[in-house]
């Protein structure tokens, strides 16, 4: 094992590489670009031995992943912003086509007005296309998923495509000391990839992403993927306590759960913010205060069983959304997700949404502060004064 | 049709009885080309524009797979000597 102080997206870019990923396509996009550079030295110097393809949009990119993918190749892209929204009719395909694509999304502010800097509605607004969505809180976290995720995306009982997102800039060009595994250790851990039912032949010709033994089963074909995608929740658990087997490090699976013994508050937290979070709540659990924080690593599947657990007997929950919805039910689209877990719950607990830190606004521990307060102070009252607050608007 | 009983689907949706090229597209053509081989002087632009590839030259001689061809007419629209025609299905 080597330990280096590199950024998240060199350490994304360790990741694939230890996943042996051999088919890289390369669009550039602030903030994804280092990583796709230090895939291009990696597959220069012979390091990583991929054919390293710059296509001329995303949309190719994701197009190419798709037929790399089918004809037994292990793809590996990324994007973020606009190159997701441009690339939006490809994502659809790969996991109709059930093909296990990993696609790190670096997650960027979308236009307009849009910024470089980190928000996550670019992969949120993806999250209705049966793709795995993984977000990550650091570099360590970024390059373990990445692997994991192949290993999610290529077991036999699912076949799905796989989002690894972390926060750009936040995650993307910050450097912290990450372990990289030994790639003999990996090699055992993520087995070479076949595809068992899919494959690509020019000799042979068949049709990818029919519907069915005959035509008109696109209806029956959703709902297989609905219970796929449901199906995908095990896997990640699993996947994630082998690796803690192996490499010492786990990151609990679909949710992470922290301080929430006891909990009367709790607040939700996805991507980098939730370290932020770690150290608010840390210090008023120190004062007495009970208030947990609920990380969530998987956006898709939603972990609704994993929630509903953590929130019995607690009285508020404040989700914390770095992204929005444009006139929703009320909140950003984690909010609006926790509600429909929680809704049938016997006693189920109070909900406020906190919007923050879109493009890249930077979320500090008074912000949290004062967002676990309101939180708490709801807790307390046993009642919701503002069901929605955007938090750290400039005045 | 119920969620208890929902159909018979293959674990993916691939299916190794039907071969891609068994799709005739050419079934979905409202407007065929017909060409003028007097007139055709075989510089192959319909062969490079044709969407299809449908089109090709064999022994000097252009010849079209109705098979596959949708009838676009991109090839009639090309063609500098004006050697193919779009000609309706429907006598």
């Amino acid at each position: 094992m080597l330990r280096k102080f590199i950024e998240g997206n060199e350490a994304a870019a360790y990741g694939v590489k230890l996943s042996r990923a051999n088919v890289i396509t390369a669009f550039p996009i602030t903030p994804q670009t280092p990583l796709m550079n230090k895939l291009a030295e990696m597959t220069a110097s012979g390091e990583l031995k991929a054919k390293y393809i710059r296509v001329e949009s995303e949309h190719v990119s994701m197009s190419v992943c798709l037929g790399a993918s089918a004809a037994g190749a292990r793809p590996f892209t990324a994007s973020c912003s606009q190159g997701i929204a441009f690339m939006t009719e490809l994502i659809w395909m790969a996991s109709g086509f059930r093909l296990p694509i990993v696609m790190a999304v670096v997650n960027r502010s979308i236009s307009c007005p849009g910024s470089l800097a980190a928000e996550q509605a670019d992969s949120l607004l993806q999250r209705d296309t049966g793709w795995i969505q993984l977000y990550c809180e650091d570099g360590q976290e970024v390059l373990d998923t990445i692997i994991q995720a192949y290993k999610i995306g290529e077991d036999e009982r699912l076949y799905l495509p796989v989002m690894v997102c972390y926060d750009g800039f936040t995650i993307s060009h910050t450097a912290n000391t990450v372990d990289i595994p030994d790639q003999a250790e990996v090699d055992k851990f993520l087995p070479p990839y076949k595809h068992k039912y899919i494959y690509l032949d020019p000799d042979d010709p068949r049709e990818i992403g029919v519907s069915g033994p005959k035509s008109g089963y696109a209806f029956e074909t959703r709902y297989q993927m609905e219970n796929t995608i449901k199906a995908s929740a095990p896997v990640i658990e699993k996947v994630d306590s082998d690796f803690r087997r192996r490499f010492g490090r786990s990151y609990d699976g679909m949710v992470e759960e922290y301080q929430t013994d006891n909990a009367d508050a709790l607040l939700v937290t996805m991507g980098s913010i939730t370290g932020t979070a770690r150290g608010v709540v840390d210090k008023l659990r120190a004062k007495g205060k009970r208030i947990g924080l609920i990380k969530i690593r998987a956006f898709r599947p939603y972990p609704s069983e994993e929630i509903r657990r953590i929130a019995y007997g607690v009285k508020t929950i404040g989700v914390i959304d770095r992204n929005f919805s444009h006139g929703s039910a009320g909140g950003g689209i984690g909010c609006v997700e926790a509600g429909r877990a929680l809704i049938n719950m016997d006693e189920h607990p109070k909900l406020l949404g906190f919007v923050t830190g879109l493009a890249g606004r930077n979320v500090t521990p008074d912000h949290i502060q004062h967002i676990a307060d309101r939180v708490l102070k709801a807790a307390e009252a046993g009642k919701v004064e503002r069901e929605v607050e955007w938090v750290g608007l400039m005045k | 049709m119920s969620e208890e009983n929902w159909g018979n689907l293959p674990p993916c949706p691939f299916n190794k009885d039907i071969r891609a090229d068994q799709s005739k597209t050419g079934s979905w053509r409202s407007i065929r080309p017909e060409i003028n081989q007097g007139k055709c002087l075989k510089c192959g632009l319909c062969v490079t524009f044709c969407p299809e590839g449908v089109a090709e030259i064999i022994d000097r001689v252009l010849n079209i797979d109705y098979d596959y061809c949708k009838g676009c007419g991109i090839c009639a629209e090309e063609c500098p000597s004006h050697a193919i025609k779009m000609v309706s299905e429907v006598a």
